[in-house]
């Protein structure tokens, strides 16, 4: 295992009754990076995430998290420890304003410790990020899908998780808000690592410099994304 | 003897699986607290009991008992709940304001002395039991209460109508694609379940009867045997229901006293253990909400924009005017009102800071809770205590305050393990249990007779009675209010509403939604125990009913009067309904039934199954949002 090594994933599997989804997946990611993952429908990415967050638990194998066995962890435990993720539909504070939105996240316990009165310079920050500052008191049910897009990943930079992951962010924007979202992400700082799921490769393969191709529950390919993308398999079931 | 005593029991059992299982498999499939099921029970027994004296025979009698019951199930389905499908909130309401009016109604046509049938003395026969001989009426129910269980079981879990009714508990809308007519499935099973609610009421009309107040004990008996059972499930019921009911039979015979503690600490036990009960699965919440087409009172195009542009102009003046306006009329009050009208405002003033409690937790929180009732009468009967013991009133209410919060404490632990429909269901069984043991503990609480103390409020002494409580009563409930104000702009209200809204989000986020919910629980138990230490000192007097579900059921219909999470609406709600109530039954004697038709009316208009509207001219879906 290598030092800078941010995520280590053995031997996971994760089966639903008689469905193996995920079958003994071996992998990790290091610090720092920028790692996109891909593969067909059904390969089992958004599980893969699952069970990286916590949200379901995983049939057996271990998940290292920057050294920390977190396998058995709740999702508030590994949210504690730095790990934020973004949902495939949005998951908002539906019923809350904008402003109580981000202000959920300024304040959240897996957000750095901040004094009382930084937390709302922090959220007015997070309202720039998403462009939302002039609809601040409005529910967030009656913002657009690419707006609630938008606040989704605000909250999860607000956080600052050590790791986010990024499940497919750009599904259903207009293209200029992916352009706009892509060079968000671009933007970020170092101190976040970002697993990001997405389909459209056009705009995803240039933010990650990392490959990982998912088919049926396993690791088919993984390195960097020029050696991944010329491998044979890859272009096979994926890309042809 | 024990022997009697068990088949005693065993028989008594039967009974009550009868009646529970009608009130499982409503809630089970439906997911309706159907609180009139003691009322179909009642109604059925007193049906049964004057068609059999009228001659008709017991059998015809029971038949007219099962009938009536199951018919007025049906018309209360088709017309009221299947509009309010999903809204669980909406649906106890409405089944509370059944409860009122069926038994107002009932006490009306058939008076308050206890009512048995006394079987012709040809039908009378005993067995030998023992030593001893045991009425074979009473065995008839080791008969049926196995053949109906056997027969339910086998319907739901081995026909192909079980299957589809199976099926649509948990998804609607596979049901709904593979061609079945749920409305018709809903009103199937809500006239089962109401048979044999009234069924359960012929059979026991030979030797429990019917009198007032049976409606409650029932749904407290069904209560128990479902949350032991486990909601939804039939063995469970049946198991419970024989657990229950030699409990009964042995506690009412050796420990009276304990009697009921010793139903109580079975289902207390569960819900530490087991909170799904013995055979429960957790409660899937059907989610669904099909898009019904309201019933829309038809308004004129110019009143609705009048009344919306009025709100929006008072919604747009600043807290600030609210607060001088708000400030100014109380003041103004003790000089412009009779004693007794200024008493009723004080009382007013006691429900809303109650409401306020409930309002933190289920307006803000998204909890709802029929069981307030239980901070209010352990504040009330702080207070009463402390002033039995001689303690000044300031320290009284300090009491009610702690007690009410120990109170939570130790039950946040039992009820906050489960949510929504369930939560409704478990903080009523709380609520009761604390009022079976308030009712019964003679020596402590003075049982059903209350006590009277002298707790009095120790300034404003001057002022005269109704004035001097008055002015204690509104400086208590403008602290309480601040207090409220402070919440409303605090961390855990939004954290709490962060919790209600998208509880998942909130954990990924790091926040520990458990304490959130414990600490939101506790704050609404204080305040709602505060209230009851003013009432305590307020009325002189403390009573178990304080307990009820009536107490509850009150406290909840104002603060969804108010509109829950609004910030104003329980003292709007506190205000509304205390006056209506005290307009109402100056009306008429009969003011139970109109109250239970006030119920009725908010639930329906509150949660969209009616809407005032433009009058529809094109055949258009939808109506008119007001």
């Amino acid at each position: 295992m290598s030092e800078d090594a941010l995520l280590n994933v053995r031997g996971l599997t994760k089966s639903f009754g008689s469905v193996e989804v995920i079958r003994g997946m071996d992998i990790s990611f290091s610090l720092g990076k920028r790692h996109l993952i891909i593969g067909p429908n059904g390969a089992g990415k958004t599980t893969f995430f699952n069970l990286l967050n916590g949200q379901i638990p995983s049939s057996s194998g271990t998940i290292e998290f920057l050294g920390h066995d977190i396998t058995r962890l709740s999702v508030r435990q590994r949210a504690l420890l730095g790990l934020g993720r973004t949902f495939q539909i949005a998951s908002l504070f539906q019923e809350l304003s904008v402003w109580e939105n981000v202000m959920i996240a300024a304040g959240a316990p897996a957000s750095p410790l901040r004094h009382e009165s930084a937390l709302k310079s922090i959220a007015e920050e997070a309202l720039d990020t998403c462009g939302l500052r002039a609809r601040r008191d409005e529910r967030v049910r009656t913002l657009s899908y690419g707006e609630q897009r938008r606040l989704e990943i605000a909250l999860s930079l607000t956080t600052e998780p050590k790791l986010l992951l990024l499940d497919e962010p750009m599904a259903g924007l207009t293209r200029s808000e992916r352009e706009m979202l892509a060079e968000r992400i671009a933007k970020l700082s170092r101190t976040t690592s970002v697993l990001m799921i997405e389909h459209d490769l056009e705009i995803g393969l240039p933010l990650a410099e990392h490959l990982t191709v998912l088919h049926l529950g396993q690791v088919v390919a993984s390195g960097h994304r020029d050696d991944v993308m010329r491998d044979p398999f890859v272009r096979k079931i994926y890309l042809v | 003897m024990m022997t009697l005593y068990v088949v005693n029991g065993l028989a008594y059992g039967n009974l009550l699986f009868l009646m529970a299982a009608g009130f499982t498999l409503i809630f089970g499939v439906l997911r309706v607290i159907n609180m009139a099921h003691g009322s179909l029970y009642l109604l059925g027994a007193h049906v049964a009991i004057s068609v059999a004296q009228s001659g008709a025979g017991i059998w015809a009698g029971i038949l007219a008992g099962s009938i009536v019951a199951a018919a007025i199930g049906s018309i209360a389905e088709r017309f009221l709940l299947y509009r309010l499908q999903g809204d669980y909130l909406a649906q106890v309401l409405v089944t509370i304001g059944l409860f009122m009016i069926i038994g107002d109604l009932a006490l009306l046509y058939w008076g308050g002395t206890p009512r048995v049938f006394t079987l012709p003395p040809e039908l009378v026969y005993s067995i030998p039991v023992g030593a001893l001989r045991y009425p074979a009426d009473r065995l008839v129910l080791l008969l049926v209460g196995p053949l109906i269980a056997v027969a339910l079981w086998y319907a739901i879990e081995r026909t192909r109508f079980g299957a589809t009714v199976r099926a649509s508990v948990d998804d609607e809308e596979i049901a709904q694609a593979i061609g079945v007519s749920v409305p018709r499935l809903r009103l199937l099973v809500f006239a089962t379940g109401s048979l044999l609610a009234g069924l359960s009421g012929a059979l026991g009309a030979t030797f429990v009867g019917a009198k007032p107040g049976l409606d409650l004990e029932v749904i407290l008996l069904a209560l128990v045997i479902v949350i032991i059972g486990g909601p939804g499930s039939l063995v469970g019921s049946y198991i419970a229901a024989l657990l229950i009911g030699i409990l009964d039979s042995i506690g009412k015979s050796l420990f009276p006293e304990a009697s009921l503690f010793l139903l109580f600490a079975p289902m207390l036990l569960i819900l530490m253990l087991r909170p799904n009960g013995l055979f429960g699965r957790p409660v899937t919440e059907n989610a669904i909400k099909p898009d019904l087409r309201p019933i829309i009172i038809p308004m004129p195009q110019a009143a609705i924009g009048i009344a919306s542009a009025a709100v929006d102009q008072l919604k747009r003046l600043p807290g600030s005017v609210w607060l001088i306006l708000a400030a100014s009329l109380m003041l103004a009050l003790p000089f412009l009102m009779s004693e007794y009208t200024l008493g009723i405002v004080t009382l007013a003033l006691i429900w809303a800071v109650f409401a306020i409690g409930l309002n933190i937790m289920l307006g803000y929180g998204g909890m709802p809770s029929l069981g307030h009732a239980l901070f209010f009468g352990v504040g009330a009967y702080a207070t009463a205590w402390s002033g039995l013991a001689g303690l000044n009133a300031h320290l009284g209410l300090l009491l009610s305050i702690v007690g009410a919060a120990i109170t939570a404490c130790i039950l946040a632990g039992v009820s906050l393990r489960t949510r929504q429909a369930q939560l409704l269901l478990v903080t009523l069984a709380l609520a009761q249990v604390v009022w079976g043991v308030v009712f019964k503990w003679r020596s402590v609480t003075g049982g059903d007779d209350g006590l009277i103390h002298p707790q009095q409020f120790g300034v404003f002494k001057s002022f005269g009675h109704a004035a001097g409580s008055y002015v204690n009563v509104t400086v208590i409930f403008a602290a309480s209010a601040f207090v409220y104000w402070l919440f409303a702009r605090s961390r855990l209200r939004l954290n709490i509403t962060g919790i209600r809204s998208n509880e998942k989000r909130m954990m990924t986020l790091g926040y520990n939604t458990a304490r959130i919910t414990f600490v939101t629980y506790v704050v609404s138990g204080m305040f709602s125990g505060l209230a009851g230490g003013l009432y305590a000192i307020y009325s002189g007097f403390v009573a178990p009913d304080l307990f009820s579900v009536y107490t509850s059921a009150k406290v909840l219909l104002m603060v969804i009067l108010g509109m829950p999470g609004m910030f104003a609406g329980p003292v709007i709600g506190a205000f509304a309904l205390i006056g209506l109530e005290e307009i109402l039954s100056g009306l008429t004697a009969r003011w139970h039934s109109l109250l239970g038709c006030i119920y009725i009316m908010v639930a329906m208009l509150a949660f969209g199954g009616v809407r005032f509207g433009r009058q529809q001219t094109d055949g258009q879906q939808g109506g008119a949002k007001p």
